[in-house]
C-alpha cells in the first residue's frame, strides 16, 4: 500500500510538472505580455520606459531561463540581488503569488464544501427514493427534475437566481464575502445563493448516478436472501444495498470535487466569491506567468489529490479492492 | 427481434409490398421510445432553425431564404429593454437589437461547435481507444498514463489559455473542446474494445492471419458502434454547455455576432433584471437543445446496449 501512495505521489509530481510546462508556454504564446496587457496600449508610456519596465520584470530573458528561474525561486527562495522576485506577480507588484492563492483558496473550499453538501444532501435521497419507486409517477418526475439539472447550464441557473432573487426578494450578490473566522452569519448568508446552485447542477448528475448504481446493486442476490431472511424493507435498502451502491457515487463526487477545486470560474464570477477560479481566470487575461503558474500548481495539485484520496477510499470502504 | 422477424415473415405480401419492414420497424422503436423522439424532434427543430432562419449564402446568392426578418446586430438604443410585443417576439436587449433574431441566429454556431466537437473528438478518442485496446500491453500502457495525464489538467485553465493564445473562432473552439473530449472518450472506447478482444471471431480472424489494423477496421469498429453512437450523442450536449460557458466568460464567439452563450453574459449587468426575456430566451433555447441531445443519447443507449452486452 505504501508503495503504491509512493508511486501514485511520483507520477503526479511529474504531471504537475508536465501541466506547469504546457502552461507555461501557452502563456508565452500570448500575443504580448504583462505590460502590453496592462498600460503599452495606451500610448503613455514612452518605448524607453518600457524597455526598462520589461527588463526590470525580467521579460527580455528567453523562456526557458525564465521557467527555470522560476521553479528556483519557488523552491529555494528569491535571491537577494535580484529586484524582481518570481514569487510575485507580476500584475500586482510586491504581492507574493502564493498570498494571492491563499486569499482565494478558503472562498473556493468553502465553495466546494457547502455545494457539495448540498448536492449530496439533495441527490442521495432523491436517487434512493426513486431508485425504490422506479418506474413510478414519482420515479419519473425525480428523474424529469435530474435531466433537466443536466441540460440547464449553470450560469444560465445562476442568472436565473440573480435575476428572481433581484425582482422577488430584493436580493444582489454582495461585493465582498467576509471570511467565516470573521463573521459567520453574512459568509453563510453570502454563500447561500452559489451553495444551492452548484448543490442544483451537481446533484441532478449525483442523483442519476446513484439511482442506477443502487438499481444494479438490487437486483443482485444477496438483496434477495435479505428480503427472505424477513428483514425490513428499509433495512434492506439502507443498510445492506446502499452501502454497496457506494463506490460509483463515490467516483462522480470525487470527479465533481476536483472539478470544483478548478474553481468554478461561472459560479465565483456571477456571485462575486473571489475565489481561484476568478484568480486564474483574471491572471490570464492579464498574461501574468507567474500567478498563472501558481494557480495552476495548486489546482493540480488539487485535482491529483483528490484523485489519489478517492482512490484509498475505494479501498477502504471495499474490502476487494487491493493495490498492488 | 424474433417477434419483429416472425411479423414479417407473417405479413401477407399484399401488406409486405406497401410498406417494407424497416420502416415499420422504426416506427415501432420512436413508440416504444417516447422521450428519445421527443429528443430526435426537438433536434430536428432546431436543426431547422438553425439552417433557414439566418438563411444560407452563398457569396451574394441566396440558396435559402432566412425566415428571421430582423436584423440579429442592428441597435437601436430608443427602443431597448421592451419586454416581448407583436414586432419584438422576445423584447429588445440593451442594445435595442431584437432577441428573437439573436436567438435565431446564435443557434447555428452553438450546434455547428457541439457537433464539430463531438464528432471531432470522439473520432478520435475511437482511434485511440482502438489501437489502445488491441494493441500490445505496453502500448496500452504508455496510451493509458498520456491519458490519464491529459485528464489531469485543470480544464478551466486550458480552456482559457488556448483560448487566449489561438483565439476564438468556431472552429478554434471546437478544436480545444477535442483536448477534452478525446481522452475520456478513449477509454470507454478502450474498454469496449477489451471486451471484444478475445472473442472467437477475432482470434479466427487472426489465426487466418488477418493483419491487426484490418481486424480492427472490419471486426471490432463495426461492434464497438454502439457506444461511439451514444457517446457521440451525449457530448455534443456537452460541447453546447461548455462552449456557452466560454463564450459567456467572454472567450467564445466575438460579439457583436449572436451566440447563445455570449447574449447571457455578466457584463450586460443589470439589464437583465429589467428585462428578463432577455436571458431567459437564450437560456431556454441551450436548455432545450442539450436536453434533446441527452434524451436522444439516454434512448439510443437503451435500444442499443443490450445487444452490446451479447456481443462475442
Amino acid at each position: 500500500m505504501a508503495a503504491y501512495i509512493l508511486r501514485r505521489v511520483l507520477s503526479a509530481a511529474l504531471v504537475v510538472v508536465l501541466v506547469s510546462v504546457f502552461v507555461f508556454l501557452a502563456i508565452n504564446a500570448q500575443k504580448g505580455s504583462v505590460i502590453e496587457a496592462n498600460i503599452a496600449g495606451s500610448g503613455l508610456v514612452s518605448p524607453n520606459e518600457l524597455t526598462a519596465m520589461r527588463h526590470e520584470l525580467q521579460l527580455d530573458r528567453s523562456p526557458v531561463e525564465r521557467y527555470l528561474t522560476w521553479w528556483h525561486d519557488m523552491l529555494f527562495g528569491c535571491s537577494a540581488n535580484e529586484k524582481v522576485c518570481y514569487g510575485n506577480s507580476l500584475q500586482a507588484r510586491g504581492v507574493s503569488i502564493w498570498r494571492e492563492v491563499a486569499d482565494a483558496l478558503p472562498n473556493t473550499l468553502e465553495l466546494l464544501i457547502y455545494g457539495m453538501a448540498l448536492s449530496l444532501f439533495i441527490a442521495v435521497p432523491i436517487g434512493v427514493i426513486s431508485a425504490v419507486r422506479q418506474d413510478s409517477l414519482l420515479d419519473d418526475a425525480l428523474r424529469l427534475f435530474a435531466i433537466l439539472g443536466l441540460a440547464v447550464p449553470t450560469f444560465f441557473l445562476g442568472i436565473l437566481i440573480v435575476i428572481y432573487g433581484s425582482r422577488w426578494f430584493d436580493y444582489a450578490p454582495p461585493t465582498r464575502i467576509p471570511y467565516i473566522w470573521n463573521d459567520p452569519i453574512g459568509n453563510l448568508k453570502a454563500f447561500f445563493p452559489p451553495a444551492l446552485l452548484l448543490g442544483l447542477s451537481l446533484g441532478a448528475v449525483t442523483m442519476r448516478m446513484t439511482r442506477s448504481a443502487l438499481l444494479e446493486v438490487l437486483r443482485q442476490d444477496f438483496v434477495r436472501t435479505a428480503r427472505a431472511k424477513g428483514l425490513r424493507e428499509r433495512r434492506v435498502v439502507l443498510g445492506h444495498a446502499f452501502r454497496n451502491s457506494a463506490l460509483p457515487v463515490l467516483t462522480i463526487v470525487g470527479n465533481q470535487a476536483g472539478f470544483l477545486l478548478g474553481g468554478s470560474v461561472i459560479v465565483e464570477s456571477i456571485f462575486n466569491v473571489a475565489g481561484v477560479g476568478l484568480l486564474a481566470y483574471r491572471s490570464i487575461s492579464n498574461h501574468d506567468y507567474t500567478q498563472v503558474l501558481a494557480t495552476t500548481l495548486v489546482l493540480t495539485i488539487g485535482v491529483v489529490a483528490m484523485n489519489l484520496i478517492v482512490d484509498l477510499l475505494y479501498a477502504t470502504i471495499d474490502p476487494r479492492v487491493r493495490y498492488a | 427481434m424474433v417477434a419483429i422477424g416472425q411479423e414479417s415473415v407473417a405479413a401477407p405480401t399484399g401488406v409486405a409490398l406497401r410498406a417494407s419492414g424497416r420502416w415499420r420497424r422504426g416506427a415501432r422503436l420512436a413508440r416504444r421510445k417516447r422521450l428519445g423522439t421527443l429528443g430526435a424532434v426537438i433536434i430536428l427543430f432546431f436543426l431547422g432553425v438553425a439552417i433557414l432562419g439566418p438563411g444560407l449564402r452563398l457569396g451574394t446568392h441566396s440558396v435559402l431564404p432566412r425566415l428571421a426578418s430582423q436584423n440579429p446586430n442592428a441597435t437601436r438604443l430608443a427602443g431597448k429593454l421592451k419586454p416581448p410585443s407583436s414586432t419584438h417576439w422576445f423584447g429588445t436587449d440593451q442594445l435595442g437589437r431584437d432577441v428573437f433574431t439573436r436567438v435565431v441566429y446564435g443557434v447555428r454556431p452553438s450546434i455547428a461547435v457541439g457537433f464539430l466537437a463531438s464528432v471531432l473528438g470522439v473520432g478520435l478518442g475511437t482511434l485511440i481507444g482502438l489501437v489502445s485496446g488491441y494493441g500490445s500491453r505496453w502500448l496500452d500502457l504508455v496510451v493509458q498514463r498520456t491519458v490519464d495525464g491529459l485528464m489531469s489538467f485543470p480544464p478551466l485553465v486550458l480552456l482559457l489559455t488556448l483560448a487566449s493564445v489561438f483565439g476564438a473562432s468556431l472552429v478554434n473552439i471546437a478544436v480545444i473542446l477535442v483536448v477534452f473530449v478525446a481522452p475520456s472518450s478513449s477509454r470507454v472506447i478502450r474498454s469496449a474494445v477489451l471486451g471484444f478482444r478475445n472473442c472467437a471471431f477475432v482470434e479466427a480472424a487472426r489465426t487466418v492471419g488477418v493483419p491487426g489494423w484490418r481486424i480492427l477496421l472490419r471486426h471490432v469498429l463495426p461492434n464497438v458502434f454502439a457506444p461511439v453512437l451514444v457517446l457521440m450523442s451525449v457530448v455534443v450536449g456537452s460541447a453546447i454547455l461548455v462552449e456557452a460557458a466560454a463564450s459567456f466568460l467572454g472567450f467564445g464567439i466575438a460579439p457583436p455576432n449572436a451566440s447563445l452563450g455570449s447574449m447571457l453574459s455578466g457584463n450586460t449587468g443589470t439589464a437583465m433584471i429589467a428585462q428578463p426575456w432577455m436571458a431567459l430566451a437564450p437560456g431556454i433555447a441551450i436548455s432545450l437543445i442539450v436536453l434533446a441531445f441527452n434524451l436522444l443519447g439516454d434512448a439510443l443507449r437503451d435500444v442499443l446496449d443490450p445487444r452490446l452486452r451479447g456481443g462475442g
